[in-house]
């Protein structure tokens, strides 16, 4: 049961230290808000990409040479789609070209408009079945970036070997989340402006209607494409989980948190015990207070700040992703050529909120706790003295 | 002399284009069809003599608009192999509510949607969370031929009749009630399961026993 008259003292107390106290709640709220941000803002990133993994082909067969990605040729795609249990088997064209002009990557990808195409966006982008030679259709964000250079009908891509192939712009397609920058093409075109040979793929991607088969299929595919690297969604999944994987951020944030609760600490300390706070203490126990009362006052005075701290932190941490997308948070999690998401659907973890809180919490509660018993155990006469 | 109508016969065979159903089915069809659906779709197949004679109408009279030698190919196929518009018995899919249990073990099917079997009989419906079930229940209620059954074919999850099916028993493929029925639509299929599953025997639906479902418990 709280004792009412002694939250009424520690509230008062807080007041009568208003300037101190509220320079804390300051510093402490930024802390909670940029921890929150940061974890937050890697779960969000983490749910979106694997939802993005989940609509992947169950494999991708990849070709390397000298350890690095090359091209694959689509001799045995006719045999993979008689493995039993495959549902669907078609190499892709996709890739990323840089425009130099400005400084920027954009996503190609080259699809048979006839074939079936697994991504929903892709499916509902190819329906009209106007995809022919020499047309691409582009995001609206490209369109604007391509417009912005005056390219505003039609691109010229330069190949590999520095051909041009001049592509017509003839549709604006809503582009999926995680990959703003997209020009959808036959491929074909993107073969071309890759220059790779009419037998050469990215990759091949495969589909499979029965996901117990997996074990069979690969073991197929190696004899098929015994050099090829097997890339399963899991696998896929894999990448995601380590990327934002807090356990390597946590370094880094346990960092800014023991910089800051410190810097708090020693704030604290510094203003804290003066001998005015001394003899204060001394006075309660002159007066009859229990060591047991004093510590009680001092734990709600800062609990109560910490709580009013945590949960401005945790409020503003909220609204950073919620209204501003998580700007500049998102670029700590994204590789050098992605695009920020937009709309970032903000995933509450209470997990990792209860994270926050303990470890920034009970630092500072010990740290103003410690000095006070220090003083309260000693006599009163001794203290005031 | 009676080696022209020899060659004649090889060189026709040559010219159709050769696939193997899985490529058909998974591939060309879908292909086939999407492009009839989007180009052509009042042009009839039956009213050629031969598949050359299709394929050289969608060359050179553009039947379809301009099309790469592999879509041409795919539509060819499509249109050549469904011309007698000849329609693939279709069973729906079986899907359950959450609700729904196995009248058997009383488990939720929901749980295993690739395992769930349909039976039909006396105007009733029941729903199975495996084959085995699905058999048990038939043979204590001495179903007779009126009763249908549905099963799903192992590889592709399709619907098929499992009075038509083969069923693989003792492979290492386990279904929620342990050793299992697996269905195929074909007995070539199953053989190749057989050989990737370490399966011990391979059964028609008439061959399936009230001993031998027993004896998979």
């Amino acid at each position: 049961m709280i004792n009412k008259q002694l939250f009424f003292y520690a509230l008062g107390n807080i007041k009568r230290h208003f300037g101190k106290n509220l320079f804390i709640i300051v510093v402490f709220s930024l802390l909670v808000t940029l921890l929150t941000a940061v974890f937050l803002t890697s779960k969000s990133m983490q749910n979106v990409y694997l939802q993005e993994v989940q609509k992947m082909p169950d494999i991708v067969l990849q070709n390397r040479q000298a350890g690095r990605f090359s091209t694959i040729r689509d001799t045995y795609v006719d045999k993979i789609l008689e493995i039993n249990g495959v549902e669907d088997a078609f190499a892709r064209v996709q890739g990323s070209y840089t425009f130099t002009q400005a400084n920027k990557r954009f996503d190609i990808i080259g699809i048979d408009p006839f074939d079936a195409q697994h991504l929903a966006w892709l499916d509902a982008v190819v329906q009209d079945g106007k995809l022919t030679q020499g047309k691409m259709y582009v995001s609206v964000q490209l369109k604007t970036l391509l417009a912005h250079h005056y390219y505003k009908k039609s691109f010229r891509f330069f190949t590999p070997t520095l051909y041009t192939v001049d592509m017509e712009i003839v549709k604006e397609i809503e582009a999926p989340q995680t990959k703003p920058f997209i020009a959808v093409m036959t491929q074909e075109d993107a073969q071309k402006i890759f220059g790779y040979r009419a037998d050469e793929f990215s990759d091949i991607a495969l589909y499979l209607s029965n996901q117990n088969e997996l074990p069979q299929v690969i073991a197929k595919l190696q004899t098929l494409y015994p050099n090829a690297k097997i890339i399963t969604k899991e696998d896929m999944k894999v990448a995601i989980l380590q990327r934002f994987d807090l356990r390597k951020g946590v370094f880094v944030t346990l960092f800014l948190v023991s910089l800051l609760t410190f810097f708090m600490i020693v704030s604290d300390k510094a203003s804290g015990l003066s001998s005015a706070e001394r003899k204060e203490i001394g006075i309660l126990k002159a007066l009859g207070w229990r060591v047991q009362t004093v510590l009680q006052a001092r734990f709600m005075e800062s609990f109560i700040i910490i709580t009013l701290s945590f949960a401005i932190g945790v409020t503003m941490g909220v609204l950073w992703i919620a209204l501003f997308d998580a700007a500049i948070l998102q670029n700590i999690f994204l590789q050098t050529y992605e695009a920020p998401l937009h709309n970032l659907a903000l995933n509450i973890n209470i997990k990792l909120l209860l994270l926050v809180f303990l470890l920034s919490a009970p630092v500072y509660i010990a740290a103003t706790i410690l000095p006070v018993w220090k003083v309260a155990v000693m006599d009163a006469d001794e203290v005031l003295r | 002399m009676k080696i022209f109508p020899s060659i004649f016969f090889l060189f026709t065979t040559l010219l159709v284009a050769h696939y193997s159903d899985a490529v058909k089915i998974k591939k060309l069809y879908p292909m086939g069809e999407k492009i009839h659906t989007a180009r052509c779709a009042s042009l009839n197949a039956n009213t050629f003599d031969a598949y050359d004679a299709l394929v050289m109408a969608l060359r050179e009279q553009h039947l379809c608009g301009k099309l790469s030698a592999k879509h041409r190919e795919a539509l060819a196929v499509y249109l050549w192999d469904h011309r007698k518009g000849a329609k693939e018995q279709y069973f729906e899919k079986l899907t359950v509510t959450k609700e729904k249990k196995c009248p058997v073990c009383g488990m939720y099917l929901y749980k295993y949607p690739q395992w769930v079997s349909k039976m039909q009989l006396q105007g009733k419906v029941y729903y199975f969370d495996g084959i085995k079930d699905m058999m048990k229940f038939y043979f204590q209620h001495n179903a007779t031929s009126n009763a249908v059954l549905r099963v799903q074919e192992y590889y592709t999850n399709k619907t098929i009749d499992a009075r038509k099916s083969y069923f693989v028993v003792g492979s290492d493929v386990y279904g929620p009630m342990g050793d299992e029925l697996i269905a195929f639509e074909d007995k070539h299929k199953a053989q190749q399961f057989m050989l990737d599953h370490r399966g011990k025997q391979l059964f028609d639906f008439t061959q399936i026993t009230q001993e031998l479902v027993r004896s998979l418990d």
